[in-house]
């Protein structure tokens, strides 16, 4: 796969990062709880969610983190660096919904020898609903004066 | 002021203790090949070992926020519900929650030789007037640490408690 590798001096404040679509299901929602070992029937129990007075069975807020992981590691490539991610989850997410994870450089500066980015991201359904926001990365970069 | 605190002396002592969880095994190479499997994430770094030798990691790594989504408590009893006996759970009618955000912080790549443990404490609890209902924050902060004593990361946690429409 990607051999590609993005610089700090290819990157600059107001870059779009590229996005990537996510379709969640029940099934997915279930490969998750047994990946993670979180059994909880919110993701996947109809009868259950409902009788707690939820919709129905809900997407685990932390996928979405590793949502916007990929998206933020598929766009560096292997030698940047994910340093912190933060997430607030707004609305729930059900199955059948279609996630759009998107974001931008907001920020670009050199500490301590490091190469460091600043990223603002959200996540939207299929009906232009906000599921998180905001979210915000901090990234370490290759510099290619260093390579 | 006209409504009661939901934050009872019961709740307020919750704030501060820590505990402690180890994980009796090594993540494993299955553990991230099925997580990335289960999130959709096709990167090689997390399942081809050939293609991951070649870069700097020297070797398969776990996808970055992956240990801060697994739970390494397997072992303790599941309750009615198919949470864990020992998660952190407020007294009714407080029994309804949802997840109000996470904050990770990475310190280094997990490796499939990790053997991870798990600090858990409580650092605040606050209430806030939602929409329909009183809704009771709380805010989680868990760090990971490997076999070696090496940080691997942190995680600040956000749970939302509210009184369950059943109760």
């Amino acid at each position: 796969m990607d051999s590609k590798k993005l610089f700090f001096e290819d990157v600059n404040v107001g870059d779009e990062i590229p996005p990537i679509l996510k379709e969640v299901t029940l099934v997915q929602n279930v490969m998750y709880s047994a990946a993670t070992w979180d059994f909880h029937r919110h993701h996947y129990d109809k009868e259950f969610a409902e009788s707690k007075g939820f919709p129905g069975p809900f997407v685990d807020g932390q996928m979405f983190g590793a949502f916007l992981a990929q998206m933020i590691t598929q766009w560096v490539g292997v030698d940047g660096v994910l340093k912190k991610l933060g997430l607030t989850y707004k609305i729930m997410a059900v199955p059948g919904d279609v996630l759009s994870c998107k974001g931008k450089v907001t920020g670009k500066y050199t500490e301590e020898g490091e190469n460091l980015v600043n990223c603002e991201m959200w996540i939207e359904n299929q009906r232009d609903e906000t599921i998180v926001a905001p979210a915000q990365a901090l990234l370490a970069l290759p510099s290619k004066s260093s390579k | 002021m006209g409504q009661e605190s939901f934050i009872t002396p019961e709740i307020a002592d919750m704030i501060g203790k820590e505990e402690v969880f180890s994980s009796p095994e090594e993540i494993g190479r299955a553990t991230i090949r099925r997580f990335a499997v289960a999130v959709g994430d096709p990167n090689p770094l997390y399942r081809d070992e050939e293609f991951a030798r070649k870069t700097r990691y020297g070797g398969i790594i776990a996808p970055p926020t992956m240990i801060f989504e697994l739970n390494y408590n397997i072992g303790v009893e599941l309750e009615e519900d198919g949470g864990y006996a020992d998660r952190i759970t407020l007294p009714p009618p407080l029994t309804n929650f949802v997840r109000g955000g996470n904050e990770y912080e990475i310190f280094q790549p997990v490796r499939p030789t990790d053997k991870i443990t798990v600090k858990r404490k409580i650092s605040e609890i606050y209430e806030k007037k939602g929409k329909t209902s009183t809704l009771v924050f709380v805010i989680i902060e868990i760090r990971y640490i490997n076999q070696e004593g090496e940080f691997l990361g942190t995680n600040r946690e956000t749970l939302i408690f509210m009184p369950s429409k059943g109760s």
